[in-house]
């Protein structure tokens, strides 16, 4: 015999009593649950908010590690290429020095200044005008060309 | 329990005490000891302005070099550090090392090292040990014109010359950067960063030619070596716009020794005196007084030429002799007194006052034009025209030829000159001062006295600075020269014509140059004895002075000879030969066609040219003293007639002040036949 069969005829069970859901509230008490529920909501994206914002913080400040990392690194760049440039112009000056020249051209190259320079007069000069070139006398002076661009580059680094 | 309750308050409230101390009370130190380790403020230096050429070639430079410092507070070891730093720097650990202890926050270790030894440092990588940089000032062309250029301080400022000049356009203003770095020297991130941009100065454009100025030095030195001299300066003017070309300056030091001031210096320059005074004795060269010695001039074996501390073609005074007659036969002409065709008998000696005047050589009565007195440089001749001018118009020339007066360039330590004023002048004055003794004058004067004459007559002051570039890079050209006009076109001409024949004929031959016609005058001036009363024996102040193309002038051109025993006719005018003609075939100045005299002069023959004067044979001669001696110390002059006014004259040191005021001009023209063409 199964179990089943030992139980007698089964009985209605009795009615439970259930607690009603539904009631009926007033106006005033469904203003204050969507207040309570909306702090909630808006506390939970205060929160998120503050979160995102710390870790925007983070990242921003590692950024500006970073930028100012590169930062350093292209102003000593900046110096070293400035540091460079003032050496060659140093080195350009001296090498385009009259005087090394003078030494190099007579003492290693063995070279001698002209003796003289034999103009030839155009016929049709007259009498008490230069027929040279075009150009008497010593050029104006002026900087060397290009200066005013390169001198406001050729300030000093922080 | 109530033990613990009780230490646990106690401890509690010794933290918060210390709390309270900390953030209240001592706050504002404990943030200053923490703001001090982590910001830093760094000197940014303003770089000084370059000095370039009239080509643009620099003359000096300032290059940003690195200076080594230390924060001793920061160093951990300055045993290791000190060693490491010894070895790399080649200096003393030990001195390192007490820098490293001492107690600041800023020591120098080595300042403006060259790039590789700075790289050396930086790659120690020591704590504490920074670099910065510091500019530091170079000459790319070597000693040339540094007389003319000046010296800088360690401190960047300018100490001499045109450096010290225009020290307030040439030096930058520093900026700063103060910034908050960790300690290993890198910058905090979104710390603390205030950055003022350093100002640079402004360049200055010279007027000066860097291969003429070459050609200058080398053919002055090499004259002073070959003349035996003690000095000399050579400056090359352009005619037309008063610009210097070149401006040389040398003396002679000994081998190895540090660059002196020229004897002319050290009669104008009282800083340079003593300089100049230890050079004498380094490099003895002449006797001491006339009577006491005939001996002849002891060459300056071992010395060699190099440049004056201070750029005597300003700062330098001479007597000028011969070179100087050129304003008194332009003041004749101008005011009326003789024209070029009156005609003079010259004796070779003149008595003038209680003073006996002679020429250079002893000659016959002379039958001679203007001319003929000019290119024979006679002193008789000179002075019997200066006798017609009259003191006051003598001194209104010499004035308005720029005499007696700073140049408009203002040179540090300038000269004015020393040209008595008339109130002052002794009888025998008219006599001196119109055959250039008696006066002392500086080679840029003289030279501009030169260009008036080659200019038509127009007086154009010298200039030396022919622009500025500010900092952005802008050029401002200076003002064109000033002028004003001292004697008519026509007397101009005529004083070209007759300048032109002491070259053709006269006594300046030796400035020929091929295919030119050059017009000057030779000078030999007898030179004051620094301490004592009298003239230096056997040597003399040498120049030439003149302008080429005669017919359309383009360069005008100076070269004077200190203490050599030549005249100028060879110790200066072919000077005058090898620098113009360079400087003719650098500036592309071709010949002029030959234009004939200037109506109503008469030239010169090379008979009489060289009755009197000079011959180039006996150029190199010394010429005895002469007999006559009848002023001295009896002389109206001997009590000295004071300077005229001028604000250089308390730069002059007493025994260049003295100079117009001794008897010496007329004693000199009159004992020894001083003032030789």
């Amino acid at each position: 015999m199964s179990a089943p069969d030992l139980v007698g005829p089964a009985r209605k069970p009795a009615p439970v009593q259930t607690p009603r859901h539904l009631r009926l509230i007033g106006v005033e008490e469904l203003a204050a649950i969507r207040r309570r529920r909306r702090v909630r909501l808006a506390g939970i994206a205060v929160a998120g908010f503050v979160i995102a914002l710390l870790f925007a913080a983070v990242g921003m400040h590692v950024v500006l590690a970073q930028n100012q990392f590169r930062l350093d690194q292209v102003d000593a760049q900046a110096a070293a290429q400035q540091a460079k440039f003032q050496q060659l112009r140093l080195q350009v000056a001296e090498l385009s020095s009259p005087q090394r020249i003078l030494g190099t051209a007579q003492g290693k190259l063995g070279m001698v200044p002209a003796t003289g320079v034999t103009f030839l007069n155009p016929s049709s000069a007259t009498p008490g005008t230069p027929p040279g070139p075009t150009q008497r006398g010593p050029a104006p002076a002026s900087a060397p060309p290009g200066w005013s661009t390169i001198k406001p580059q050729l300030a000093a680094n922080p | 329990m109530a033990c613990l309750l009780m230490a646990m308050t106690l401890v509690f409230v010794a933290i918060g005490g210390r709390l309270v101390s900390i953030q209240g009370i001592s706050a504002d130190h404990y943030l200053a000891v923490g703001l001090s380790q982590r910001v830093r403020t760094v000197s940014l230096p303003g770089q000084r302005g370059t000095i370039f050429d009239r080509r643009g070639q620099e003359l000096a430079v300032s290059i940003p070099q690195t200076t080594i410092w230390a924060d001793p507070q920061l160093v951990t070891d300055p045993r290791q550090e000190a060693l490491s730093l010894a070895a790399v720097l080649g200096i003393d650990s030990t001195t390192v090392q007490t820098k490293l202890r001492s107690e600041g926050e800023f020591v120098y270790l080595a300042r403006r090292l060259d790039n590789a030894t700075a790289a050396k440092v930086t790659d120690l990588r020591l704590p504490g040990v920074f670099g910065m940089p510091e500019p530091k000032r170079f000459l790319p062309a070597g000693p040339l014109a540094t007389s003319l250029l000046g010296s800088v301080g360690a401190d960047n400022s300018g100490l001499s010359g045109l450096e010290q000049q225009y020290d307030q356009q040439l030096a930058g203003r520093p900026g700063k950067l103060i910034e908050e770095r960790d300690p290993k020297g890198s910058q905090i991130p979104g710390g603390l960063r205030q950055y003022l941009a350093p100002v640079n100065g402004q360049d200055l454009v010279l007027t000066i030619d860097e291969p003429l100025q070459v050609q200058a030095e080398q053919a002055l030195a090499a004259q002073i070596v070959a003349t035996k001299a003690r000095g000399g300066t050579a400056v090359t003017m352009d005619a037309h716009t008063g610009e210097l070309l070149a401006v040389a300056s040398l003396t002679t030091q000994p081998v190895g020794s540090a660059p002196a001031a020229t004897s002319q210096t050290a009669t104008s320059a009282a800083a340079a005196g003593a300089t100049a005074g230890a050079n004498r004795l380094a490099c003895p060269a002449t006797p001491t007084t006339e009577a006491a010695s005939t001996t002849t001039v002891a060459p300056p074996v071992g010395c060699q030429p190099v440049p004056t501390t201070a750029a005597a073609a300003f700062t330098g005074v001479f007597e000028p002799g011969s070179v100087s007659k050129l304003v008194t036969i332009s003041a004749a002409l101008q005011t009326g007194v003789v024209s070029p065709s009156d005609r003079f008998s010259v004796a070779d000696s003149l008595q003038v006052s209680d003073a006996l005047f002679r020429d250079a050589e002893s000659h016959k009565v002379e039958n001679w034009t203007v001319t003929d007195i000019l290119a024979n440089s006679s002193n008789v001749g000179t002075i019997t025209i200066a006798q017609r001018l009259g003191k006051q118009r003598l001194d209104a020339a010499l004035t308005a030829f720029g005499f007696g007066q700073q140049s408009a360039v203002h040179f540090p330590g300038e000269s004015a000159g020393l040209v008595p004023a008339p109130a002052h002048w002794s009888d025998t004055s008219i006599g001196t001062i119109a055959i250039g003794q008696g006066v002392a004058v500086t080679a840029v004067q003289m030279l501009a006295a030169y260009n008036t004459i080659a200019n038509g007559g127009v007086y154009v002051a010298p200039k030396l600075v022919a622009a500025t570039v500010d900092t952005d890079g802008r050029t401002h050209t200076t003002a064109p020269s000033a002028e004003h006009r001292v004697v008519s076109p026509e007397v101009a001409q005529q004083m070209t014509t007759m300048l032109g024949e002491v070259v053709r004929v006269g006594t300046g031959q030796t400035a020929k140059i091929d295919g030119y016609t050059v017009a000057g005058k030779t000078g030999t001036a007898r030179i004051p004895l620094p301490d004592a009363r009298g003239y230096m024996n056997n040597v003399y102040t040498s120049s030439f002075a003149g302008f080429v193309p005669a017919e359309h002038p383009e360069l005008t051109s100076i070269i004077v000879l200190d203490q050599t025993p030549q005249f100028g006719g060879v110790a200066a005018a072919p000077v005058f030969s090898t620098l113009a003609g360079y400087a003719l075939r650098e500036f592309r100045i071709a010949p002029v066609v030959a234009q004939p005299p200037a109506a109503g002069v008469p030239l010169a023959t090379p008979a009489t040219a060289q009755a009197a004067g000079e011959t180039l044979s006996r150029g190199a001669a010394i010429p005895k003293s002469g007999a006559t001696a009848k002023i001295g110390s009896t002389s109206p002059g001997t009590t000295g007639p004071p300077a005229r006014s001028s604000p250089s004259t308390t730069q002059v040191p007493a025994q260049a002040a003295t100079v117009p005021g001794r008897v010496g001009p007329a004693t000199t023209t009159t004992t020894s036949r001083p003032a030789r063409p």
